[in-house]
């Protein structure tokens, strides 16, 4: 296969992603391919509690992953830091020449060799408006590195990332910006309510009882999942289920 | 404003494009030390800045300048043509319908959110002008951070091939298509700009 098939394959690979188990799959097999062992597509936020648009996967160690998780080390990685310093890709071995280590991080890049990560190559990806983040390449050794590895690490590392980027735009949406489906006589009722009529003037405009109108009402509420009337008001308004040409007579 | 200019604009003594050239310079030969010729001891031009050369400029009403992209058309000489195919791995994409990005520049003052909305408008305007002059895509090279970003866009992306060390940073040439899908692609990643493109005005560019 070509240098250029290869890295297409990749990308095309990248692009058909839907969820985090594709993307995760992908990326270990590309980590391999390239002879890597481990790594860590992530998002520079707090892993115990990280906001809900951070992307962070990891095919790190168990045991070093929970250490990370219960030292905080995410909070003074030596590698997090190197990243905030560098807009170039660098190899953990060279991570002493980019920041001045403290001894705990010292400690850090230390016990992380028992899990497997000795040596490394680290793809920071600085895109504004965004958290800092990286794409981490580890091994025991680079023995078996493939040809132009980093080189590749850094296509992987970018549309890996531009991957994850878009499936959690997609996770996001629906909460968000979806309108709610609403029946037609839901519509009738909330104009009506929106003109300031009763449930029991409702029922006897529309020839419904005052129950089922107020049922009616009650479905659409649930659907906003708001709590209020006037809530369900406004917001039917804002997206345009109901517009004011409607309620204003 | 994004204003769309052609080269001449320079030469006849436009204001907003002689801001951009004086822009140039400071980021890339003075920030970003990067040799390249220099006018007058201000102003960046190089030998792409030619009857060929469109440029899309985001100034304030006044003439500041805020960012601007060129774009060279590929038929003609370009930059990844010119100076580095060996960044493709295959045939350097070239045709009617294939425009280079290039000298891609914020002036140095803007802040970071500035800049976002900026790049944000730029890439918006590429696109819409791409899609009135039947361009159907872009070329690029882009290095360390850059890469990201320009995918981070939304727009579709695809690697011409691999990335190399230039000048100290990992350098990479991509390609960008541009289709009536684009704009949708752009919203999506919520990088989309309401559009202020226009020409700029003929009394403008008449000094």
């Amino acid at each position: 296969m070509g240098k250029a098939n290869e890295l297409q394959d990749i990308v095309r690979l990248c692009n058909q992603a839907r969820t985090e188990e594709q993307l995760f799959a992908l990326l270990d097999e590309s980590t391999k391919r390239l002879g890597f062992e481990q790594f860590a597509l992530t998002h520079h936020v707090d892993l115990t509690g990280p906001p809900e648009d951070a992307i962070a996967l990891w095919s790190y160690d168990a045991g070093w992953e929970a250490t990370v998780m219960e030292q905080r080390y995410f909070l003074d990685d030596p590698i997090f830091a190197a990243t905030q310093k560098s807009a170039a890709g660098f190899l953990w071995s060279d991570v002493g020449r980019i920041i001045d280590m403290t001894d705990r991080q010292k400690e850090i890049l230390e016990k992380a060799r028992k899990f497997g990560l000795s040596e490394g190559y680290t793809v920071p990806v600085h895109v504004p408006g965004e958290h800092e983040g990286s794409c981490n390449f580890g091994a025991r050794s680079f023995d078996k590195l493939a040809p132009d590895a980093l080189a590749k690490a850094h296509v992987v590392g970018y549309f890996a990332f531009e991957a994850a980027r878009r499936i959690v735009r997609a996770r996001q949406l629906p909460g968000v910006n979806a309108i709610p489906d609403l029946t037609s006589r839901q519509l009738d009722c909330l104009t009506l309510v929106a003109m300031g009529k009763t449930d029991w003037e409702i029922g006897r405009i529309l020839g419904i009882s005052e129950g089922t109108a107020h049922e009616h009402i009650e479905a659409a509420r649930k659907r906003y999942g708001v709590a209020k009337r006037t809530q369900l008001i406004v917001r039917a308004l804002y997206d345009g289920q109901i517009s004011f040409s409607d309620i204003i007579h | 404003m994004t204003l769309i200019m052609k080269s001449d604009a320079y030469q006849r003594g436009n204001v907003i494009a002689a801001n951009m050239h004086r822009a140039r310079k400071r980021v890339f030969v003075d920030l970003l030390k990067w040799d390249l010729c220099v006018v007058d001891d201000e102003f960046e031009v190089d030998q792409f800045d030619n009857a060929g050369a469109i440029y899309l400029i985001s100034a304030e009403p006044d003439g500041t300048h805020r960012g601007s992209i060129r774009l060279l058309p590929t038929v003609c000489p370009h930059i990844l043509g010119t100076l580095f195919p060996d960044l493709c791995d295959g045939p350097v994409p070239t045709g009617p319908d294939i425009c280079e990005i290039t000298r891609g520049c914020f002036s140095p003052g803007i802040g970071a959110a500035e800049r976002q909305r900026v790049r944000n408008q730029l890439a918006t305007a590429a696109v819409e002008f791409a899609l009135v002059n039947d361009i159907h895509t872009f070329t690029c090279i882009a290095c360390g951070a850059l890469y990201s970003q320009i995918l981070a866009l939304g727009w579709i992306c695809e690697p011409l091939g691999l990335p190399r060390m230039i000048g100290g940073a990992m350098t990479g040439a991509l390609r960008i298509d541009v289709s009536r899908e684009t704009p949708r692609l752009l919203r999506e990643a919520g990088t989309y700009v309401q559009s202020t493109l226009e020409m700029a005005a003929p009394t403008l560019l008449a000094a």
